[in-house]
């Protein structure tokens, strides 16, 4: 084994160690390898050995305690699996109890995919239920990860526990990292426009582009998954907006908000419907098509109008359950 | 390959340019060093010839093609400036670009075989909009208050002008975030060497480092390597800088922008009067850049942005002398 090998065998350690093993006999293994290294120097080059050196490696190795235990649970995207399980019971509190959300045709589901849902609602709540509902289904598979952009994602404290949560800043480069490496993708086509909705436009769904959403599906080869979302919109009925204080492009008039200052913020405790479309793959020959710009706006009109479908589908089977 | 020829390195008063020179000198296949600049550091003096010119002088491409014609150099490593007074440009905004043009004219002109160009990948600038991994290929815009960064961005520009005009020369940039390790000092490693480190309010993205030694070896692998293009030399994974400051036990200080702006000892990345704003930004913002290219290329470095980190302050907890 070369020295730079051995040094890198010092340093991480054999799989496994992070996080559990006995500090100091990491610190202890680090100067065993440091010190073999500098035997196997002497060997080679007769320079012999430096116990100064030797000490100073030692020191720096019991320097590093208590650092290198505490294991990386940051993903590459700023996912913090810390953050999740400490509030994977209250993301469970507001499916199962608050929201009392209902999921229809959530069977089999394909993975990678990339799931296209309708927008609505102030905050990503829709986002973040409907990530936290896949992985709770299959929890042995990489969460699902959401796209957002509300013109509000340099908001302090909002971008960085969104992040944390899995949200990711809504684009074609990230999309595209994320489906390449075997993760699922939620996107919400409408875009930045969604949150503007009018509480009367609440169910209408918005453009979804000029085809970003299909070309990057054809692209990776994933299949894609259209899903209706309803409740999200209410959870923050928007009833006006008022010019924006402080950075974001609006600030929302709600029932709640602000009359009741930041409790107003808290969303209304609706009920959701979420339901499922058929899996759309994609065939060689769309591939081939993926640069018509004619078949790219046909197959985009005709996803946003399953989504549309699919969100009347949940207003009924909501009403139906609720027995409205 | 090695170069025959001899290596010419200009800004020796940085200690990647003295680190590397050291490396070359030093290592089992040493190769003639020439040094070109205003000073050699104290412990080259002695070692390698130093030939005194200002680069950005208008003068200065054909008296250092003539040098470098003189001396038969092959390879050319055009390394980063320190932004503090004595390497000639304090204050004087484009003396980067003047630079980077006057060695890659003067080079062209000797029939160098290769230009080295060290970069920054805080070109890509801070800036929300930002995908969460920046590729090569995207544009530079520096920082629209840092003249440094500016005319760091210019002086790629005057590069990659060259490097499409005279396809003789192989042209290599590696655009590297900021250096963490046991010995490197900057302005930046000296803000986070404190045990409680300002940074900006609500704010939390991913930062990513480069450990000196795999810094080093890059640059190395670049002079005696054939690569040619654009690489970001970054270290694997990124972390939050929440995250970092609590494996490092330190305590991070969260205060609104305007109060950031006055803290005494932040960093200012460029020379002169530039606004300590810019460096915050960098702590505000996503700017973590793709390393897959590099890592094809140069292979995958040693220690990733955690372990590097973790070198940086354990080397901090010991006492100066120990820090090798």
């Amino acid at each position: 084994m070369s020295q730079e090998g051995r040094e890198e065998e010092g340093r991480r350690g054999p799989a496994g160690d992070t996080g559990t093993e006995d500090e100091l006999a990491r610190a202890l293994r680090e100067f065993t390898n440091a010190l073999r290294a500098r035997v196997a120097d002497f060997d080679s080059t007769a320079k012999g050995v430096d116990p100064g050196e030797l000490f100073a490696s030692l020191r720096r190795s019991l320097g590093a305690m208590g650092m290198r235990s505490r294991p990386a649970e940051i993903d590459d995207f700023g996912m913090d699996t810390s953050t999740l399980s400490a509030a994977a019971p209250f993301l469970d509190f507001l499916a199962d109890r608050y929201w009392r959300v209902e999921t229809h045709r959530a069977e089999s589901l394909p993975a990678p995919a990339l799931f296209v849902a309708n927008r609505g609602g102030l905050l990503p709540y829709d986002g973040l239920i409907l990530s936290h509902l896949l992985a709770r289904a299959e929890p042995g598979r990489p969460r699902p990860r959401f796209l957002w952009t509300d013109g509000v994602e340099s908001m302090p404290f909002v971008t960085p526990w969104l992040t944390r949560m899995g949200a990711v800043r809504a684009g074609r480069e990230n999309a595209e990292r994320l489906l390449r490496s075997g993760r699922s993708v939620i996107a919400f086509p409408e875009g930045a426009s969604a949150p503007r909705k009018s509480f009367a436009d609440r169910y209408r769904v918005g453009s979804f582009g000029r085809g970003g959403i299909v070309r990057l599906a054809v692209e990776t080869g994933v299949p894609v998954v259209p899903v209706g979302i309803v409740g999200a919109e209410e959870a923050h009925p928007l009833l006006g907006r008022a010019p924006s204080v402080g950075g974001g492009p609006f600030l929302p008039v709600t029932p709640t908000f602000p009359l009741l200052g930041v409790a107003g913020l808290l969303p209304l405790p609706v009920r959701w419907s979420i339901v499922f479309g058929e899996p759309i793959a994609w065939e060689e020959s769309e591939a081939a098509v993926v640069g018509d710009e004619l078949w790219l706006a046909r197959t985009t009109a005709g996803l946003r109008r399953q989504v549309e479908a699919l969100v009347q589908e949940g207003l009924e089977t909501r009403a139906a359950s609720s027995g409205g | 390959m090695n170069p025959s020829g001899g290596i010419a390195i200009t800004g020796l008063g940085h200690p990647l340019a003295d680190g590397l020179a050291h490396r070359l000198l030093g290592s089992d296949r040493p190769v003639p060093v020439v040094a070109l600049g205003s000073r050699l550091p104290v412990g080259l003096r002695g070692k390698l010839e130093l030939h005194a010119v200002d680069p950005a002088d208008p003068g200065a491409e054909s008296e250092i093609g003539d040098f470098l014609e003189r001396r038969s150099i092959e390879t050319v490593a055009h390394m980063p400036f320190e932004p503090s007074p004595g390497e000639g440009f304090d204050g004087d905004v484009g003396w980067l670009a003047r630079a980077a043009a006057n060695v890659g004219s003067a080079s062209v002109r000797a029939g160098v075989k290769r230009l080295i160009v060290a970069s920054s990948t805080m070109c890509y600038g801070a800036r929300p909009e930002n995908p969460n991994f920046l590729g090569e290929d995207r544009d530079l815009v520096g920082h629209a208050e840092s003249p440094w960064l500016l005319d760091q961005c210019a002086a790629e520009e005057a590069v990659a002008r060259l490097a499409l005009r005279y396809p003789q020369i192989d042209v290599c940039t590696l655009r590297y975030p900021w250096v963490m390790g046991p010995e490197f000092e900057d302005s930046v490693a000296r803000y986070f060497a404190g045990m409680a480190v300002p940074v900006p309010m609500g704010r939390d993205p991913l930062l990513q480092f480069i450990h000196e030694r795999d810094l080093l070896d890059r640059f190395e692998r670049a002079v005696r390597g054939e690569a040619r293009g654009i690489f970001n030399v970054v270290a694997d994974g990124a972390l939050p800088v929440s995250r970092l400051l609590a494996l490092a036990g330190k305590k991070g200080l969260a205060m609104p922008d305007r109060l950031l702006r006055s803290v005494p000892g932040a960093p200012r990345l460029g020379p002169g009067s530039e606004s300590a704003a810019v460096f915050f930004d960098y702590l505000r913002y996503l700017w973590v850049a793709d390393g897959e290219r590099a890592r094809a290329e140069f292979g995958t470095p040693l220690y990733t942005t955690q372990e590097a980190w973790v070198a940086f302050v354990s080397a901090r907890r010991a006492p100066r002398g120990d820090r090798a």
